[in-house]
């Protein structure tokens, strides 16, 4: 407010002299003191002050920061979207968790209150939490995290002063076990550490967040679907129970996307309690670990001698007499009594056949189809590093002959489900995936010809439906299965031990046109009466496998053929 | 003149310092009520976080299949498909 108290009218000659207002009109007036003047200016600024600062106040404090703020770090935890698998059920998801901390400076008894603490929370050191609660110069310490409802209320009850509760997001696996080697593990903070949870950080869809809300990014779509994962996981369990075996794996693949609709490795663990299990019982055969399987590999030999050495399903192979290299001698269980041809190599399994072929090919060669089929590189999904191929140190005929049948090169099953999946799609190779494709990704490059992948195909027919054939007990009225047995002795101290065996079985469906490859395999089946004792991939693994088609062969829109048949 | 401007102008100043206070007050008001819906829409989101999860705890495939056993219900075989040319999708042969 300007002190301009004066008129405007008035001309200089009746300016009033200073200390007197208005002479010309209140003249009989006693002139108002300069101290009254100053006060009621004081007065009067007082108050548009006041008036200003409060609008400004408004203006300025629109969302007021009214929430109490406590001393404490600057702390960071993460939201992270959901898991689903391809139907969009639910794998894993955030949940609201209380996480309980304490206030050391208004802590009043440290020792009664870490005394109470540890009785309700044993796995935490009450020591260690008398030095923390103690410790007065101290504001803000996490006393323990992520509680469930139940502890969070019985922390309460305890009735401490000092203790607080924090909101958290907390990682939460509704379908627990079935999932849990795929969806992998996330930390303390709600960082993926392994899995397709680490595959979401990596991607940057895991966010920092200051409140627990639910995060708005699109959930992660896996390629796995729930229903199907949860037959095969069924059936391997009842078939690990039946034959006694002491673990299993299961893997379903799109030959022609790389798609796993399945993974499944028993035993299995309850994501929650992944820290608690066994390091030897959380183990994921389906990706983390490479074995020898057996006479399943030789479908990649097959490739090999109709690929690389032209040969046609019909050439004959003289597979009478054992194979000699060196001082090693190849010879079969059951001896034939006539020639074989490329086609009954696979059909009846025969190592000697095997072996000649892969003496034909030489090494490079069968190196470098089995380098083109990516049977020898680290590969990665979307899950992380899949076991690299363990490789023989020195790779010379013997080697190459014993490869040729499956024993010498140890691969993930999920590696070599891959590299089936190329042999029979039509010779396209295919890159393994966790998540969903809505397009089928344009195929890398050409493994092997078309007319390679059709015999391929029609010798994995006759494995299941010849009356020779070692995987007859895979077949089922309806579905036509392909398929191929493999029974390898598992390394052991000092040689192979031929009474543990991991039994595989590798099946197409359908075999005249695959759309799925499905890998079973038994670790460590025993002979039981129905097998006669013996622990054959035949006469374990292929009715399996047989089992798994019955289950999923409706959720995978597979008709029967006779069906299909009818209709045409 | 004076004295007139100077009362209207503390009564003015009186009366817009009520007001503002009465805004203030409002503005205050509407606040918190705005802060109790953000908690109750918070706590709502994260109501439905917990009951997702648990929906899907509650329809993972392993208990719908014991249940579905139990009320006679079992994997279908490929048996149990049929053949039923009238149920086919019609073709293009018309009655005449």
């Amino acid at each position: 407010m300007k002190r301009s108290p004066q008129p405007l009218r008035v001309g200089p000659a009746l300016a009033p002299k200073p200390g007197a207002l208005h002479p010309h009109v209140h003249a009989p007036r006693i002139p108002l003191p300069r101290a009254r003047l100053w006060l009621m200016n004081v007065v009067l600024s007082t108050v548009f002050v006041a008036i200003a600062g409060q609008t400004l106040r408004l203006a300025a404090s629109s969302s007021p920061e009214t929430r109490l703020s406590r001393a404490e770090p600057l702390h960071q935890t993460y939201i992270r979207p959901d898991i689903v698998d391809r139907r969009g059920n639910l794998i894993a998801t955030d949940v609201n968790a209380a996480s309980l901390f304490a206030d050391p400076a208004i802590v009043r008894d440290a020792d009664d209150a870490a005394e109470r603490l540890a009785a309700l929370f044993p796995d935490l050191n009450a020591a260690e939490l008398r030095h923390t609660l103690a410790d007065k110069s101290r504001r803000f310490a996490w006393i323990k995290r992520s509680l469930t409802p139940i502890e969070a209320q019985r922390a309460h009850d305890l009735g401490i002063p000092g203790l607080a509760f924090r909101r958290e997001p907390r990682r939460v696996y509704p379908t627990r076990n079935l999932t849990s080697y795929i969806a992998g593990q996330v930390d303390i903070d709600n960082r993926g550490v392994s899995g397709i949870e680490r595959h979401i950080d990596s991607i940057g869809a895991a966010e920092a967040a200051a409140s627990p809300t639910p995060s708005q990014k699109p959930p992660v779509r896996l390629s796995i679907d729930l229903g199907i994962q949860n037959a095969v996981a069924d059936a391997l369990n009842a078939a690990m129970e039946h034959y006694k075996a002491h673990a299993a794996a299961g893997v379903l693949m799109a030959v022609d996307s790389g798609e796993l609709l399945a993974a499944v490795s028993l035993p299995d663990q309850d994501p929650a309690r992944f820290k608690d299990a066994d390091e030897a019982d959380r183990f994921d055969r389906v990706t983390g670990g490479v074995f020898e399987l057996g006479s399943i590999a030789k479908i990649v030999t097959l490739g090999l001698a109709l690929d690389e050495l032209g040969a046609t399903s019909t050439r004959f192979y003289d597979t009478r007499e054992p194979l000699h290299i060196g001082r090693h001698t190849i010879a079969e269980q059951h001896r034939p009594n006539r020639p074989l041809t490329l086609a009954d190599i696979l059909i009846r399994s025969s190592n000697v056949g095997a072996g000649i072929i892969a003496m034909e090919a030489g090494v490079a060669r069968q190196r470098a189809f089995l380098d083109r089929l990516g049977l020898l590189d680290t590969i990665r999904t979307e899950a992380g590093r899949v076991a690299p191929p363990l490789l023989p140190s020195n790779w010379g005929p013997i080697e190459g002959v014993t490869i040729s049948y499956g024993h010498g090169l140890a691969v993930s099953p999920l590696q070599f489900a891959a590299a089936a999946s190329s042999l029979v799609n039509g010779g396209i190779k295919v890159r393994p995936t966790f998540l969903l494709q809505d397009t089928v990704p344009p195929g890398e490059a050409r493994v092997v010809s078309a007319a390679t992948s059709a015999a391929i195909r029609d010798a994995l027919r006759r494995v299941v439906s010849d009356a020779h054939g070692t995987g007859r007990r895979a077949e089922i009225a309806g579905y036509e299965i392909g398929g191929k047995t493999g029974t390898a002795e598992m390394p052991g101290r000092g040689g192979y031990k031929s009474n543990s065996v991991i039994s595989s079985f590798l099946a197409i469906l359908p075999a005249s046109a695959p759309r799925y490859v499905l890998l079973v395999s038994l670790f460590e089946p025993q002979g039981i009466e129905e097998t006669k004792g013996k622990t054959t991939a035949g006469l374990n693994a292929a009715p399996t496998a047989a089992r798994i088609v019955e289950r999923i062969g409706p959720m995978l829109g597979l008709i029967p053929a006779t069906l299909a048949e009818a209709a045409n | 003149m004076f004295r007139f401007a100077t009362v209207s102008t503390v009564l003015l100043a009186v009366a817009s310092a009520f007001v503002l206070y009465a805004i203030s007050y409002e503005t205050r008001r509407l606040e918190l009520h705005v802060n109790a819906q953000l908690r109750t829409v918070e706590k709502t989101g994260l109501d439905i976080a917990v009951l997702r999860a648990e929906r899907a705890y509650l329809a993972r495939p392993d208990r719908i299949e014991a249940l579905a056993r139990k009320i006679g219900l079992a994997p279908i075989e490929p048996r149990q498909y049929e053949y039923i040319p009238a149920a086919a999708p019609a073709t293009s042969k018309r009655a005449p």
